[in-house]
């Protein structure tokens, strides 16, 4: 159940850095300062990512039991919640796109842009959460945190 | 049609942000890895400063380049 409230947690935090980083990306529209704004905007989001990524790892851990410790790797689980989200986010932006074109203007690219930028967003996003959620598992398991098997010598 | 409805003008922006997340999305990783990822001694200790390094190049080279672009074009 733990687990499962993660994945829903970290699909949801997908889907919203996906349409923050739209919404940032269209202050770079405007004039330079907005483009510094929009640049700005976005290393905080990544950073937020990371952070994000080490909370959902620290709570997935929290409840883990001496005996169920060992061979998952939460980090990677964590990371790829955040890539769900961000690729069901893609999802439904490419079916907005579908539906505000109509049929006879449909091209390619149309049918292409919400897998594509789902697909490529979910590794962007879910880069900084595997590695901020596998740093937090590292300091758990090499700190003995919750009984948990050490990992690191 | 309002333009923050306009699904594709938001696919375009997401497009067009990806050349900064992209870059700062490995240069944060590489930063948040070599200052507190496992400590070990040693030459080990040199690597993790160079991977620092080049974190901070990747988050700096994308606000850089766009910047020369815009004063050089």
């Amino acid at each position: 159940m733990r687990r499962f409230s993660v994945f829903v947690v970290g699909a949801a935090v997908g889907v919203a850095l996906l349409l923050c980083s739209a919404f940032a990306g269209l202050l770079g529209f405007a004039s330079v300062e907005g483009a510094a704004l929009s640049a700005f905007l976005l290393f905080a989001l990544v950073a937020a990512d990371v952070v994000i990524g080490g909370l959902l790892a620290r709570f997935l851990l929290s409840g883990t039991g001496p005996s169920r410790g060992g061979g998952r790797s939460e980090g990677l689980f964590v990371g790829g919640s955040l890539f769900a989200g961000a690729f069901a986010g893609g999802l439904l932006l490419g079916a907005m796109i579908l539906l505000d074109t109509p049929p006879a203007a449909r091209t390619l690219y149309d049918f292409s842009a919400g897998p594509g930028l789902g697909l490529v967003y979910g590794m962007v996003l879910g880069v900084p959460a595997v590695v901020g959620a596998t740093l937090v598992e590292l300091r758990f398991y090499s700190s003995g945190g919750d009984n948990a098997p050490r990992r690191l010598s | 049609m309002d333009f923050f409805t306009s699904w594709d003008i938001l696919g375009i922006s997401l497009v067009l942000s990806l050349r900064f997340l992209g870059p700062f999305a490995l240069g944060v990783s590489l930063i948040a890895w070599a200052a507190f990822g496992p400590s070990r001694s040693g030459t080990r200790r040199r690597s993790s400063l160079l991977i620092l390094l080049l974190g901070v190049l990747m988050c700096v080279a994308p606000v850089v380049l766009f910047l020369a672009t815009d004063i050089l074009g």
